[in-house]
């Protein structure tokens, strides 16, 4: 039954990839309206990005 | 797109624009010297392409950033970033970042280098932060075998490994990066999880092999279509298992450095931010011998100064139009590309001097295999 088998773990594994997809999305949109468009790029050899060396990470990945 | 991603790319492509007409230096890509400890096969600055007799001398580079401090508005600026070669071997390195130091704005100063340096001489990490160095990158690419005979020099893995695991240690912040080529893509998952696990950086970094230096000969490394596609599937799985996490900043983040757009759906679902070259928008390239650019990868075709003759805020000022002008750009594969209104052409460092590109990206990760 291998329906049956794929079914309860595709239930299981839904929410938890819809979630991932939304949050993903979530920190595009955030990428997206940061202040200076190219924040991360400046900072891609050191990464400190934003005026405090981290906020661009607390803004766009933050809760 | 939806809708609401479409106007946030609208609004996002306006402040690139007036970034664009602004252009405040905000960083300095300075190639302290073209020397190296090792001879890497795909290197894409190598040696044996520049002159060392022309290269700047203590008084000449320190006097070039005394002479940016004077003359810009440094009221945004954000780092230094010096390459190479290898920055270790000018044994002036050290009075020169004690020389940079001296000036408020330059913060944040970072090193690429290959850890042989560091890892012989441990006690320069501590050295290097009296002098404003907060970042360290560091080049592994391959698991131990393959990144030794890349380098040609056995023990070089583990000196990489070593050096950047006393960096983590020392409280910088330290980035991994590895060049992925035909010959290493298969390692690249595995080369990632031993360096999480044993190294902890802050960024783990592939960047896709450039027609660069020795590499433009290497015709027989570049990524296949299906290859970088191999590579974008790893990091957008890594990425977005791990995204939740990057603000805590003990976490490694993975990303593709700027090796170039990868269309409006790709962009900020693989790496931590949306990319556009910065190379001559805000960021100043000053090359070993003096020669003005906008990043340590640019073809000599697109220098536009010189230190040793011009002022370089009269360069910054009046000579950077084609990094501003993106228009003469169009030709080629670009001139009927749907990105165009948000990557400009891509990297310039990906710009041929007849104008076409090379490798975009976008269109390598859409053709067959």
């Amino acid at each position: 039954m291998p329906q049956a088998t794929l079914a309860p773990a595709e239930r299981r594994e839904s929410p938890t990839s819809a979630e991932r997809n939304e949050r993903v999305l979530l920190f595009k949109r955030r990428m997206l309206e940061w202040r200076n468009p190219v924040e991360y790029v400046n900072n891609m050899y050191g990464c400190h990005p934003g005026d405090n060396n981290t906020e661009y990470f607390s803004a766009v990945f933050g809760t | 797109m939806s809708g609401e991603l479409d106007t946030l790319f609208e609004e996002w492509k306006t402040r690139v624009e007036k970034l664009v007409r602004e252009h405040t230096l905000q960083i300095i890509t300075w190639e302290a010297t073209r020397r190296c400890d090792l001879h890497c096969v795909h290197c894409g600055s190598p040696s044996e392409e520049a002159d060392h007799a022309e290269e700047l001398s203590t008084e000449e580079a320190g006097g070039a950033f005394d002479q940016i401090a004077h003359d810009f508005d440094l009221s945004q600026f954000r780092h230094i970033n010096i390459t190479g070669g290898e920055p270790f071997v000018r044994r002036d390195l050290f009075e020169i970042l004690e020389r940079i130091s001296r000036w408020p704005s330059f913060r944040n100063t970072d090193i690429q280098t290959n850890g042989l340096a560091l890892a012989e001489h441990p006690e320069w990490l501590r050295e290097l932060k009296r002098y404003g160095v907060t970042g360290l990158g560091i080049s592994i690419d391959g698991l131990r075998d393959t990144h030794d005979v890349f380098r040609g020099k056995a023990g070089s893995f583990d000196k990489a490994v070593e050096a950047a695991r006393r960096a983590v240690a020392e409280g910088y912040v330290v980035t991994v990066s590895a060049v992925a080529h035909a010959r290493n893509v298969d390692e690249i998952p595995e080369l990632f999880a031993q360096i999480k696990r044993e190294v902890n950086p802050r960024v783990f970094r592939v960047m896709t092999l450039d027609a660069l230096g020795r590499a433009s000969s290497l015709d027989d490394y570049h990524l296949s279509p299906e290859q970088l596609r191999q590579v974008l599937s790893f990091l957008r799985r890594e990425y977005q298992a791990g995204c939740s996490d990057y603000a805590d900043p003990s976490t490694t983040m993975v990303e593709l450095g700027c090796g170039g757009w990868l269309g409006t759906d790709l962009e900020g679902t693989v790496r931590p931010f949306i990319f556009h070259c910065i190379a001559g928008l805000n960021n100043l390239g000053i090359l070993c011998d003096g020669k003005l650019g906008s990043c340590s990868n640019i073809p000599r075709e697109f220098i536009e100064g010189d230190l040793r003759r011009d002022r370089i805020i009269e360069v910054w000022e009046n000579r950077y139009r084609r990094y501003r002008d993106f228009e003469w750009k169009r030709t080629g594969e670009c001139s009927q590309c749907d990105q165009w209104d948000f990557c400009h052409g891509g990297p310039m460092h990906k710009r041929l001097a007849c104008g076409q590109v090379d490798h975009c990206l976008y269109l390598t990760a859409r053709k067959g295999p």
